[in-house]
């Protein structure tokens, strides 16, 4: 590990370390060193102690947001951009309370965040998780990323946006989903779920960093981000109190719709 | 051992290729991202290497999807697709899996499994020592020998640099050998493994189901299922109907629909319930109905989980939570 990522942590652990002493927070989320040296293991920190295992590099790549849900009373996370924007969506779709949550930013700026209550610098974080999307009509694209689906729904397990207590997937009444294993199946689930995403998208990449089979459909949910950035000026998880283009209907409104 | 024999590396691929003339092959190849068994048409495309596919090969005995039964208005079909099959390069976790749980499960105990026993019989396992224990095996500790295995029809050892020892451990084994190998017989005798102890729970069922820690076990699991789907052991499964058609699907613990029942009521109604399930089923309940704990160490879980669940960890831990103060 470099000594800029050892300083990061040390700064990191400093604030953790104040936070549980003044039990501002009663736990921390963050990444700890497992016994593989490439796999960061995803923690519930509880007490000091547990801080010396703190890690953080550009293996740290998981979008921790999604395990806040249901945590109370108070959580540090420690927090790439991403995962404050998440904190945001949260709040502003009633599935978190701003108290309940302590953020650590960790970045190059913290002008990247928007909302944080403590922060580090990092002056060379991780890539933007956005990647350069083959072109809108490459179905041979889509198709071999399709087939490389085993459907097991980490991408959506993964996601911060995905909390439905039962994913449309799972439904019998009606039923949307063609039996088995096949491209129908898979086509349905990736479209549905990107429908799903639209404008609520923060770029963390999870979708992408959690699939066993390393598919990358995420540049469908980038192509719908784009367009609700052009058309309505919305980003997913900017700015406490936004509501994203999908719930946010109005009578009066001039602009096309997704499906036309 | 039936036979043993001596088998260039060099050859193999032509092997393979004497294979394909008569039966599908299921080999090791690389899709860009991962490395995977996958059925080949040219042996050119097969990896040769000491890393583990990512997905066991389970699904080619299990298949992910499989149409059971086609049904019209008074009549039914059982379908009963069963392709010849030559499963290349399993690992002795892999093979153990087979036969020590899928087997037991599908064709041995109180109901038989048609669909398994088919395409089992079908199917010839063409067996391959590891070298090293990657990150996240352990079957150091789960009572496999790495190194060699007799679970399977012929099974490849390296011996020098450009040679592998053969030896076919069932008739079907044999035949292959001689027909689609060009192979010298050798002699071979496999050297015992020193084994580590194995490890597992010893604690009561109702311990290890009280005392542990299930809701700290598994927080940060996110409930993805990936650990069941590229578990060589896992198989549980469920049936859909489409249409006029039963297809059987793999289902796993992890999701929240496992185990719901149609009034809305599941006994396993949270995560930690799910997670506690999974490695109850592995290592208590398995150990308790057929004998053997449905894992081999493969690690794979361990290597796919976006958590970073290490498998063994939660196995050590919950034996040493199981095992700890009466009041838990």
């Amino acid at each position: 590990m470099t000594e800029e990522k050892l300083s990061i942590i040390e700064a990191l652990k400093t604030i953790c370390e104040d936070l549980f002493s003044k039990r501002v927070i009663s736990r921390v989320l963050a990444f700890t060193e497992g016994e593989i040296k490439e796999i960061p293991v995803v923690s519930l920190i509880t007490n000091p102690e547990g801080l010396k295992g703190l890690k953080w590099d550009e293996s740290c790549n998981k979008p921790l947001a999604k395990l806040l849900l249901g945590l109370k009373p108070k959580t540090a996370i420690i927090a790439r951009p991403y995962d404050a924007r998440a904190v945001v969506m949260y709040i502003n779709e009633n599935q978190l309370k701003r108290d309940d949550v302590f953020i650590i930013g960790v970045g190059k700026d913290a002008s990247d965040f928007p909302v944080f209550d403590a922060f580090a610098k990092d002056p060379s974080p991780l890539q933007s998780a956005r990647e350069p999307s083959p072109s809108r009509g490459s179905l041979d694209f889509f198709l071999a990323e399709i087939d490389r689906c085993i459907l097991c729904y980490a991408c959506r397990q993964a996601c911060w946006g995905c909390y439905c207590p039962s994913c449309f997937m799972e439904r019998g009444i009606p039923d949307w989903t063609p039996a088995g294993v096949g491209r129908e199946a898979k086509i349905a689930f990736h479209l549905g779920r990107t429908m799903h995403l639209a404008g609520r998208c923060v770029e963390c990449g999870g979708c992408k960093t959690a699939c066993p089979s390393g598919v990358n459909l995420k540049y469908l949910i980038d192509s719908l981000t784009q367009m609700c950035y052009e058309e309505y000026g919305h980003k997913a998880g900017m700015e406490e109190g936004a509501r994203d283009p999908l719930s946010d209907y109005r009578c009066d409104d001039g602009q096309p719709g997704f499906l036309e | 051992m039936l036979l043993s024999a001596s088998v260039k590396i060099s050859s193999v691929k032509d092997a393979l290729a004497a294979l394909l003339k008569d039966y599908e092959v299921a080999a090791p190849v690389s899709d860009g991202a991962n490395l995977l068994y996958s059925y080949i048409t040219d042996p050119n495309d097969v990896v040769f290497s000491d890393q583990l596919p990512y997905k066991s090969p389970k699904e080619f005995l299990l298949p992910q999807t499989e149409k059971i039964l086609a049904f019209g208005e008074d009549s039914a079909e059982d379908i009963q697709e069963a392709k010849k099959t030559v499963i290349f390069d399993v690992r002795p976790c892999d093979l153990s899996a087979f036969k020590r749980i899928t087997d037991k499960v599908f064709s041995e105990g109180k109901f038989k499994d048609g669909f398994y026993m088919r395409r089992r019989k079908a199917s010839a396992t063409i067996g391959m020592a590891c070298k090293s224990l990657k990150p996240g095996c352990f079957c150091n500790l789960r009572g496999i020998d790495k190194s060699y295995s007799t679970e399977c029809d012929i099974f490849l050892t390296p011996a020098g640099e450009d040679e592998y020892i053969a030896a076919a451990h069932t008739p079907v084994g044999c035949d292959l050998l001689k027909s689609c190998f060009r192979s010298v017989p050798a002699a071979f005798s496999p050297e015992p493994a020193e084994l580590s102890e194995t490890l597992e729970i010893c604690s009561e069922e109702k311990d290890v189901f009280e005392k542990v820690n299930w809701d700290a076990m598994s927080a940060s699991c996110i409930s993805c299922g990936t650990c069941t789907f590229v578990c060589p052991a896992c198989h549980c499964f469920d049936f859909k109907d489409k249409g006029s058609v039963r297809y059987r699907v793999w289902d796993s613990c992890m999701y929240s629909a496992f185990t719901l029942h149609a009034s809305g009521h599941n006994p396993r109604a949270g995560k930690p319930e799910r997670f506690r399930q999974r490695f109850m089923h592995k290592y208590v309940y398995m150990l308790k109905n057929i004998g053997e704990s449905a894992c081999f160490g493969c690690g794979r879980c361990t290597r796919k989980c976006p958590a970073g669940i290490n498998a063994r960890r939660v196995l050590e831990c919950i034996k040493a939570e199981a095992a700890g103060g009466s009041d838990g």
